[in-house]
């Protein structure tokens, strides 16, 4: 009796010493992880301060800036500044999205700074070209001035709120769809503060958003011609295996179809409401098996695009990824490639299939346009390539340069120690507008 | 006897205790260093960038020249990138400079993570949808600039919120972020989606409709 007594005292105490043990690993462990976690929120607080004080920097500076280049009436001087006054709100833009402030409350924010980043930079490029401001252009400086002083006061204020508590605890109290950090940018709207239009054409402005649509003036069908339509394009497929899902009402609208072939895999096929035009077509192949050459690839991709309506195109650039063909096609003026209407298709080199169509550069930019004759000859333009490049093939193009900017080049293809170059020079100046190198990675060819 | 069992038995708490407090660092594949071409205008911009910063103090001329190049190694030392005096995606990245519209493929797979990790359920189509919707968003002037901006925007994405991000995406993410690279866009310049199933936010409903696709309803 005594002994089992004695028996269960010492499995009593072995049990307190065990819980003991265990308790205090556990508080030891708690104890670690709460302070690495600690350590953790600080480290990410210590990034949120930053930002938040690179972006006052950045905004006062641009204030500061803006209210220069309003008095001074010196080219050089004003261009240096207004270059550097979209460094400055680009840099604030970057700080913007990295601050944990709710994307609903600070999309008007992030847009009026982005927009002054790239009306600055477009002044900056006129003045650099030797041209001077015009007096509304000034007048829209100063107004931006102003609208600065009430974002950097308001930005400013932020710290008032904040440095008492921390970022971190500030933006993960949620109010409805707000936090309270995002608050006080969010007054801003309430309160009367003008932000000027910017007129230009340059990075975010409104009229690189609002793309016209120049090439699609036909009446309005209804979703059985387009039905028919794409059962015209893919013979393949009988007309039961066309589904009609809906329509998109975007930038484009189109009607929406799912397509099942023998293939296999379901196709995605969207059709413009005005004209029945095929506008993009969307396939998963993840097979790599190549049974087709990149050569037979690119005649059926032309023909495909005949098919679907546009015709006389030529294979300007294409690649292989996997068991994919990208196919880059531009329609030609008069020999001249015309690269702002570029159509992209897909090729699935294992059945020979189009598994992917993109015109929705062609029916935005096609259009019937006056090119003039170059001024420069082909010759002249392969001597302004630059020495150390070995010139394979020089050719007549249409380049979309930036921002809606059309112009006429010579394309000149080149190679430089194994790499290849694009070198396109301006067919009327003979300056060179743009240099593209062909970077070869894992994932297929990208022109940067 | 006991004493074996007592070890086991703290491992075990050990193990139980400690699994929680983990935390999970994502090892990143080593990114490849492109060089880009860049014209005299974009030249004047990192000097003026490493001017500011105070390792340049030549003038801002456009041309890389010898105290650009030391200027640039010197900055990449700084700050921990390969030194080979070439400026490429990272070095512009760390100037704070983006590479200006070009993409590379360190920016392909950071899309096709997060494509996979949004919509790795969704039909094909809704997949180049969603890495649509990321490019748009560089584009459009109300979100930030780049595509790491874009996606490593706070409260943007549940998928980076909660960490399904670094999930390796598979051959369909890949090929639906390739696509949407290289122009294909279904919703035709959308900036959200949401699943009206699971959608929290009140302020989301108040976007217009373009389509929807699968789960998702795509809106601008």
């Amino acid at each position: 009796m005594e002994k089992s007594l004695k028996r269960r005292n010492t499995i009593l105490m072995v049990l307190s010493a065990i819980l003991f043990v265990a308790l205090v690993t556990f508080v030891v462990l708690y104890g670690i992880s709460m302070s690495s976690q600690n350590k953790l929120q600080l480290d990410l607080e210590n990034i949120y301060q930053r930002n938040y004080s690179e972006l006052v920097d950045n905004i006062n500076n641009s204030e500061i800036k803006l209210s220069k280049v309003a008095v001074s009436g010196e080219n050089a001087y004003s261009k240096n500044l207004l270059s550097e006054i979209s460094q400055n709100t680009a840099q604030a833009t970057a700080n913007l999205g990295a601050l944990p402030l709710s994307i609903n409350g600070i999309s008007e924010t992030i847009k009026f700074i982005n927009q002054v980043s790239g009306y600055t930079q477009t002044l900056s490029q006129k003045l650099d070209r030797g041209e001077n401001l015009t007096s509304s252009e000034i007048s829209t400086l100063k107004q931006l001035k102003e609208a600065f002083s009430v974002l950097k006061d308001n930005i400013n204020k932020m710290s008032d709120e904040i440095y008492n508590g921390r970022i971190y605890d500030t933006s993960i109290n949620f109010d409805g769809d707000l936090n309270k950090f995002t608050q006080i940018l969010q007054n801003l709207k309430s309160k009367d503060v003008e932000y000027p239009a910017m007129i230009y054409d340059g990075p975010f402005s409104d009229s690189m958003v609002n793309k016209e649509i120049k090439n699609l003036n036909f009446s309005k069908v209804t979703s059985d011609v387009a039905k028919s339509m794409v059962a015209n394009i893919f013979k393949n497929a009988d007309e039961q295996s066309i589904t009609y899902l809906g329509e998109t009402n975007g930038h484009f609208k189109t009607y929406d179809f799912k397509l099942t072939t023998i293939l296999g895999e379901p196709m995605y096929v969207q059709v413009t409401q005005n004209g029945a035009k095929l506008l993009t077509l969307s396939a998963k192949d993840t097979d790599s098996t190549q049974n087709y050459s990149l050569s037979d690839a690119e005649k059926i991709a032309i023909d495909f695009t005949s098919l679907a309506g546009i015709k006389y195109t030529k294979c300007v650039w294409s690649d292989v990824v996997g068991g994919d063909a990208y196919i880059n096609l531009a329609p030609t003026e008069n020999g001249i490639i015309l690269y702002p209407d570029l159509v992209k298709v897909k090729v699935d080199l294992k059945s020979g299939n189009v598994v992917g169509f993109e015109a929705s550069s062609y029916y935005t930019n096609h259009t019937k346009r006056t090119i003039g004759s170059p001024l420069i000859s082909t010759s002249d333009a392969k001597d302004i390539v630059p020495d150390g490049l070995y010139i394979k093939e020089t050719r007549l193009c249409l380049a979309p340069l930036e921002y809606n900017r059309e112009i006429l080049c010579y394309e000149n293809i080149c190679t430089s120690d194994g790499s290849t170059f694009y070198v396109y020079v301006n067919a009327q100046s003979g300056i060179i507008e743009n240099i593209l190198k062909v970077v070869n990675t894992d994932n297929g060819s990208l022109l940067m | 006897m006991t004493k074996r069992k007592i070890l086991v038995f703290m491992m075990a708490l050990f193990a139980i205790l400690y699994s929680g407090t983990f935390v999970l660092i994502d090892t990143f594949h080593p990114n490849e260093e492109v060089v880009v071409t860049a014209t005299q205008s974009e030249n004047k911009q990192i000097q003026q960038r490493l001017k500011e910063l105070g390792y340049y103090y030549g003038n801002i001329d456009g041309i890389i020249g010898s105290q650009s190049l030391s200027a640039i190694r010197n900055f990449q030392r700084d700050y921990g990138l390969t030194v080979d005096g070439i400026v490429g995606p990272n070095t512009l990245r760390a100037l704070g400079l983006s590479g200006g519209g070009s993409y590379s493929s360190q920016d392909l797979y950071l899309l096709a993570k997060c494509v996979y990790a949004e919509a790795r359920g969704e039909p094909y189509v809704g997949q180049v949808a969603v890495a649509a919707v990321i490019l748009n968003r560089v584009d459009s002037p109300e979100f930030p600039n780049t595509i790491s901006g874009v996606i490593y925007q706070p409260w943007a994405f549940t998928a980076v919120h909660d960490g399904q991000i670094n999930l390796e995406p598979n051959d369909s993410a890949y090929s639906a972020a390739k696509d949407a690279l290289n122009g294909w866009d279904p919703t035709y310049g959308c900036l959200y989606y949401y699943n009206p199933a699971t959608a929290t936010s009140e302020w989301i409903w108040s976007r217009t409709t373009v389509v929807t696709i699968g789960q998702h309803v795509f809106a601008i």
